[in-house]
């Protein structure tokens, strides 16, 4: 047994039940803002944590409600877990449902590859409070000591007499325990239910075509809207003239907004057809000159400024300005759409001062901000705020119902979409669905920004970098480069251009493009330095063992040290993100139109404990893809300020004929869990480009590769 | 507007719409049939796949009018009583499923591949779903539950419990 966790009283919220419905523990967390205008901004994102309410109902199913959403990740199964494990409950009987949007949850958001990370213990103690309380409730059933009981599946067994309660003839009699003032958690080799697979709960409603994602909404009297936005950057609608759509059947209005115009109508297809009847004109505002090129332009000279240090250890510049052996190279990053396969879309219906919003969404509370703020203002927004605060901070008047989610990636951390949804429904009485065209979805998202990385590097004797120099540009904010090499002399930059493009997270953020820049210029020192890449990793790796284990492991598995087969070349990149390792070999050849073609995927991963590990493979091969889709198919670009590409004819996704076979070797290790969602995206785009320089003796150093051959 | 007369999962449907409305507006906004998924309304993706007649057809750029008395199968048609589809029991076999929303239609692509080619070839698997997109990358577990559907339909197992 680990030591005993104390609780803190004040964060456990015990409701006793007195109607039947059983024996419910509330958690909220130290940290947390229970209080939290929905108005109000949030401040950083390490302030909000999750939380999670566990009930057990007299007929023993324990339902376990989560905070976190499930966009494909494997949380609607990996959290309950979690609780389950701690609780000793029978999995067979546990239940899962949304959270409401609820003071006792927290702010509600989902992303950053931190819903187990930051789960871990609270979900834990969450079910050892509920076992311990269960355990004392039935010692004093009996009237018997506490340490002759045990909890198995759903049961607390008192072991010499052999007699059994389940917890839910326990529940009410649990009630009214007190809290206990510690609990102690399992060791991981007692762990029965973490570290096996278990099948996602939510799996049959997505194969029967039952569950219900944003865009599969219906309610009595729904009409829906299709918008178009203006194609153009900072441009506004300027006019139009709705005539013709008016005539279309179905179609029962047309409204303006500042930068887009929605048709709405009885169904999509009135709604859509509608739109395209629509005569509009756009003042294409001040960015209709902005191409990729001219960004790239910018990105070049603005390069060399080093607005911000972020890293400088030692004497960098000095010692390559001394060196005879430097190594130096360009590499320029485009703009990524997220493209998930259910479009942007939400639901409202705004009625005598309440709004009801149903959305697929990464931040439910977020979209409730954003709703919050499209319904009231002025007067009204305070008399709401005080109703909220004589409310124990729920918030009533704005309702957030969640959905299924087709896809997140963290586009759907935004709320752009529920805004305008927001701003349609005010105009109908009636709810009112607003879907975006994939058209624009591909054209109005909140892209991955392009960067530019100029790498500088000293050699010494051993052909090892003395010295490191990684200037970075892009637009504001940037985030710097960093890596786990030991190189004793380090300068890293980052500087800012002026940009048009809305930008957002998208799946493992700067890693992306960091670590290709990184990734492919150690390659190039390795090669310069007349080395085996992965040898001089290894050696470069002398101070950090995970990421130094993930590389051998990696090296082992994809036969490394073996030829490859006849025509085939192995490039290799690893790296740490999200306090996980992830190291991969991807084996490629080069078809007779110089096309790369991926054959083969090598993954070495430590996420230290793993809950489920088939759910950490499903990520880990998901991953690979959404970052191969990257690397060797598309991008996004810009002209006359607007986004070229429209739909995937021309922002292509990797094809299942085009998916590599994807090896996965995942290390044991009872380091507390990193995250799993993006780490294994960042490495596969260097991979692929240093196995592409090991067979055409060609350096990518722009993506996608299919541009440069 | 126009009526048609759709038979669709096997129970007949009438229907007043645009006769260039796509099937697939008029099955998830008229007929409220929503396991066939709107994506990329051009016939690029997959996610909008029902069968027709037995054939996968993209249903975001196949009018109503077009239908005639062709017989419609969505994803919702595939279960018969409580018993999954074979396809459907390989998919939670091999935990294909992450955000799912393509499912639907990759299941469709899957059964029709199946129902004309019993024992299809890596070649045939890759030629018959290549058109069904999947941003989560779910493509490893589709080549494989398409893989265990091939065996248990091939020993007669033809139907599998729904829970």
């Amino acid at each position: 047994m680990s030591d005993p966790v104390k609780i803190n009283r004040r964060d456990f919220l015990k409701i006793s039940a007195g109607t039947g419905a059983g024996f419910i523990i509330g958690i909220s967390f130290a940290g947390c803002d229970n209080n939290q205008s929905p108005g109000a901004e949030k401040t950083s994102a390490d302030s909000f944590m999750p939380s999670a309410w566990l009930s057990i109902s007299p007929d023993n199913t324990i339902t376990i409600k989560i905070a976190e959403v499930d966009m494909g990740q494997g949380v609607m199964t990996a959290l309950p877990m979690l609780i389950a494990e701690e609780l000793e409950a029978d999995w067979s009987k546990i239940k899962v449902e949304h959270a409401p949007l609820e003071p006792a949850y927290g702010y509600q958001v989902t992303g950053g590859s931190d819903t187990i990370r930051t789960s871990w213990n609270t979900l834990r103690n969450a079910g050892a409070i509920a076992k311990t309380m269960l355990l004392a409730a039935a010692a004093k059933t009996w009237n018997v000591p506490e340490s002759e009981c045990i909890a198995e599946q759903s049961f607390i067994v008192h072991k010499p007499s052999q007699r059994k309660l389940s917890y839910g003839e326990l529940a009410k009699a649990a009630s009214s325990v007190p809290i206990p003032k510690s609990v102690t958690l399992k060791t991981p080799g007692q762990f029965r239910l973490l570290g096996q697979s278990m099948p996602r709960l939510d799996n049959l409603e997505k194969i029967n075509g039952t569950a219900v994602y944003g865009i599969d909404v219906m309610l009595p009297g729904l009409l829906t809207a299709a918008i178009k936005h203006c194609p153009v950057f900072g441009g506004k609608l300027k006019s139009v003239d709705s005539g013709n759509a008016e005539k279309v059947s179905g179609v029962k209005k047309v409204v303006k907004l500042e930068a887009a115009v929605a048709v709405v109508a009885d169904n999509y297809w009135s709604a859509q057809k509608g739109l395209q009847a629509l005569n509009i004109v756009w003042d294409k505002g001040p960015n209709q000159d902005v191409s990729s090129q001219t960004i790239s332009t910018s990105l070049q000279q603005a390069v060399h400024k080093n607005e911000k240090i972020v890293q400088n250890k030692g004497a960098a510049e000095a010692v390559i300005n001394g060196s005879s052996r430097i190594v130096e190279a360009v590499y320029e990053l485009p703009f990524q759409a997220h493209a998930t396969m259910e479009p942007m879309n939400c639901t409202a219906y705004v009625k005598d001062g309440k709004c009801d919003v149903w959305v697929s969404t990464q931040e439910p509370s977020g979209a409730q901000n954003t709703a919050f703020n499209e319904v009231f203002s002025g007067l009204g927004k305070q008399i709401e705020k005080l109703k909220q605060r004589l409310n124990g901070g729920r918030l009533e008047s704005v309702r957030i119902h969640k959905t299924a989610i087709g896809g997140g990636f963290g586009r759907r951390f935004k709320s752009d979409y529920v805004s305008e949804a927001i701003k349609i429904a005010k105009s109908v009485d009636a709810p009112v669905k607003l879907i975006w065209s994939r058209e624009e979805d591909i054209q109005h998202d909140f892209y991955r920004p392009v960067t530019f990385h100029n790498m500088k590097a000293a050699l010494d004797i051993e052909g090892l970098p003395a010295a490191w120099i990684h200037q970075s540009a892009g637009p504001k904010g940037l985030h710097g480069a960093s890596f786990l090499y030991n190189i004793e002399n380090v300068l890293t930059t980052v500087s800012s251009i002026d940009n048009i493009v809305p930008l957002g997270a998208w799946r493992s953020i700067h890693h992306s493009f960091n670590a290709f820049a990184i990734e492919c210029f150690i390659d190039e020192l390795a090669y310069a330095a007349k080395q085996d890449p992965v040898d001089y990793r290894l050696k470069l790796l002398n101070k950090d063992e995970r990421l130094k284990n993930v590389v051998e492991l990696v090296a082992e598995k994809s036969d490394w040290r073996q030829p490859a087969p006849e025509g085939h070349f192995r490039g290799i990149a690893a790296l740490e993100c999200f306090g996980s390792y992830v190291a991969q070999v991807a084996e490629i050849s080069m078809t007779k139109t110089d096309e790369v073609k991926v054959h083969r995927v090598v993954c070495a991963f430590d996420c230290g404990l793993m809950v489920n590990p088939d759910t950490v493979r499903a990520q880990i091969e998901g991953g690979i893809l959404f970052g191969l889709t990257a690397a060797i198919k598309s991008s996004i670009t810009i002209k006359d300020g607007r986004v070229e590409q429209s739909n995937f004819h021309d922002f292509q996704l990797i094809r299942l004929n085009e998916t590599p076979e994807i090896d996965i070797h995942l290390v044991n290790n009872t380091s507390p869990p990193g995250g799993v969602g993006e780490t294994p995206v960042p490495p596969i785009a260097p991979a692929v480009a240093n196995a592409v320089f090991a067979a055409t003796g060609k350096r990518i150093r722009s993506l996608p590769v299919t541009k440069l051959i | 507007m126009s009526t048609f007369e759709l038979i669709i999962n096997g129970k007949p449907f009438t229907v007043d719409a645009e006769p260039d409305m796509p099937l697939l507006w008029v099955l998830r906004d008229l007929l409220r049939l929503t396991g066939a998924k709107y994506s990329c309304g051009n016939g690029y993706c997959g996610a909008c796949t029902v069968h027709k007649d037995g054939e996968a057809i993209r249903s975001c750029v196949t009018p109503v009018s077009t239908i005639g008395n062709a017989k419609i199968t969505t994803i919702e048609g595939l279960i018969s009583g409580d018993k999954l589809h074979p396809v459907q029991q390989a998919w939670i076999d091999e935990q294909v499923a992450q955000c799912g929303y393509c499912q639907p239609g990759q299941i469709m692509s899957a059964v029709a591949l199946l129902t004309n080619n019993p024992n299809p070839s890596d070649k045939d698997i890759d030629d018959a779903m290549s058109g069904n997109l999947c941003r989560c990358g779910t493509y490893p577990r589709v080549r494989k539950a398409i893989r265990s559907a091939i065996k248990s339909l091939s020993t007669g197992a033809t139907t599998a419990d729904a829970t």
